[in-house]
């Protein structure tokens, strides 16, 4: 049986009530509380008892980590001669426990409780959710901003603070109305001598945060890859779960075994060290087994000397170079990333020949294909990517009635080889390695306006 | 506030005071730990009572002047109550 567990524990610190019920329900499970987090809790193991908890607010300023000082030492002692033993303390927050029934309350006065747990609430609760609602407006209208600026490059971003700020805020929002909403009613009890419970508020945040931001976090980061990078990733991760179970249940065996205790330490370190050489090494063959999606070749530039150009695979681009121009035996390049989330879905392509002796031919074309889910956002978006580029501007050329055409230009007499289309919901941006023929542009709008926008897998 | 204080006539520590609350109240008083540690801290913030001395960690306190009077202020305000009880329903006795 293992000596401690460790349990997300999600109660608001202020709630003593609930957190007194809990450590008493653990108590009589045999598990003793050890360390206080602020998420984890971990307890000790130890003989099933009835005991009677009592959470209490330490009035003065407490240094974390700090010595317990004589000051403070006093105050557990008085409580000590009430009957309460202490147990653990986080912060101001001291935790007192007694097998006496009728061992008197620590708080004997509704009054000085309220206004201890205020003082603490104020500064560890309060405050810090209203620094953080402070921080999320401020954020949020960040993020406005740049949401009506730039759309595209906004929308398509996967960032974890971008997504989980509108949760931080009503979270936070709803903890200090709830803490709030619960003072007052106290606060009024207490003038009648009346003690009041607190309620359960579970800190939401601590609930979702990791999961969001884990999950969020995980959807940006994906969105970059390639299948093969994300299997890789899972592999890893789902491995590491695995040798880690095992570790556990060899860690039990070993604690199970009548060795000497040293020899049972130099074990479980043994036992450690070769888990984590398996989990590397075979982390390191599979990254070296698994194929590449690219190779690199040797270019000669035409500026003289050589440099190295990565050749991909990706296959069905909508649009490719034989479409317009004979490669023969050339090799092609086709190099494809999406990133989507939600209201945006941005595919690129880069499609590019390298000839086989190594010479940099220059047949190139690229192009990304944006498609907008919110058709409010459509006008926006057609800003951003065609009319307020960085670097060029853009000019309407007519090519038919079905589509809007632009042409970028470097400035107001220099065309450069680069176009926009618009149509509905999609805006297309090409660029070729060649002065396009009308007929060509045409026939690149048409297919990409109306391709099918797969996912990069 | 009233028992604290009539126990701080003489110098006397925490513990103790909360024992003698106990016993000259026949325990109807029950003064907890927590409630006794911050009504000391506020009475010595006050100047009603002063730490006489730290033995080890059990610091003693004793009442200061202006506490004496804050205590005659209360006792006198209690007996005023109860010679007005006595005024009204020890008359309807008799």
């Amino acid at each position: 049986m293992a000596e401690y567990k460790r349990r997300i524990e999600l109660f608001s610190l202020y709630d003593h009530t609930n957190i007194e019920k809990h450590l008493e329900k653990m108590a009589a499970k045999g598990w003793m509380i050890d360390t206080i987090g602020s998420t984890f809790w971990r307890y000790k193991k130890t003989e099933p008892r009835k005991l009677r908890f009592s959470v209490v607010y330490y009035p003065k300023d407490v240094k974390e980590g700090a010595i317990i000082s004589d000051d403070r030492q006093n105050f557990i002692d008085l409580c000590s001669s009430g009957g309460w033993n202490y147990v653990i303390n986080s912060g101001k927050m001291h935790i007192f426990s007694t097998d006496g029934e009728n061992t008197p309350p620590i708080d004997t006065d509704a009054e000085i409780q309220i206004e201890c747990i205020h003082k603490f609430a104020k500064n560890e609760i309060v405050y810090g959710y209203l620094f953080l609602i402070v921080a999320c407006l401020f954020f949020s209208g960040f993020v406005i901003y740049k949401l009506w600026k730039e759309p595209v490059d906004t929308l398509k971003d996967a960032s974890p603070i971008f997504w989980l700020t509108p949760f931080s805020l009503i979270f936070s929002v709803f903890n200090v109305i709830s803490y709030l909403n619960w003072y007052k009613k106290a606060k009024s009890a207490a003038e009648n001598g009346e003690f009041t419970d607190t309620k359960m508020i579970i800190r939401f945040e601590a609930l979702f945060w990791f999961p969001l931001y884990f999950g969020f976090g995980l959807l940006g980061f994906f969105s970059f890859l390639r299948i093969r990078d994300i299997l890789f990733t899972l592999g890893i991760i789902l491995s590491g779960i695995i040798l880690f179970s095992v570790y556990k249940a060899i860690n039990n065996n070993i604690s199970k075994s009548e060795r000497k205790e040293t020899t049972k330490q130099r074990l479980r370190r043994f036992s450690a060290v070769m888990l984590v050489i398996l989990w590397l090494s075979s982390g390191i063959a599979a990254y070296i087994a698994i194929p590449k999606p690219y190779y690199k070749v040797k270019v000669n530039s035409e500026f003289g000397g050589t440099y190295s150009k990565s050749v991909y695979f990706d296959k069905n681009a909508p649009l490719d170079i034989s479409d317009f121009k004979e490669t023969g035996n050339k090799t092609v390049s086709r190099e494809k990333s999406t990133r989507e989330l939600l209201l945006i879905k941005e595919t690129e392509w880069d499609i590019h020949t390298v000839k086989d002796d190594g010479e940099n031919d220059g047949l190139y074309t690229y192009y990304s294909v944006t498609e907008i889910r919110f058709s409010p956002l459509i006008e926006r978006c057609k800003n951003e990517i065609i009319f307020n580029h960085i670097v060029y501007e853009s000019k309407e050329i007519r090519l038919t009635d079905k589509f809007e055409s632009y042409r970028y230009y470097i400035d107001d007499e220099t065309p450069t080889n680069g176009f926009a289309f618009c149509n509905g919901n999609r805006i297309v941006s090409i660029g070729f390695g060649w002065e396009p023929s009308e007929e060509e542009l045409i026939f690149a709008a048409e297919k990409l306006l109306n391709s099918e926008n797969s996912y990069v897998f | 506030m009233f028992y604290i204080l009539l126990c701080l006539k003489n110098e006397c520590c925490g513990t103790h005071i909360m024992e003698k609350i106990k016993s000259i109240t026949d325990e109807r008083v029950i003064l907890g730990p927590g409630t006794l540690y911050n009504l000391l801290e506020q009475f010595v913030a006050e100047k009603i009572i002063i730490e006489t001395k730290t033995e080890g960690r059990r610091r003693s306190y004793i009442l200061t002047e202006k506490g004496r009077q804050l205590l005659e202020n209360e006792y006198n305000r209690i007996r005023k109550q109860a010679d007005d009880y006595i005024n009204i329903f020890g008359e309807e006795k008799r």
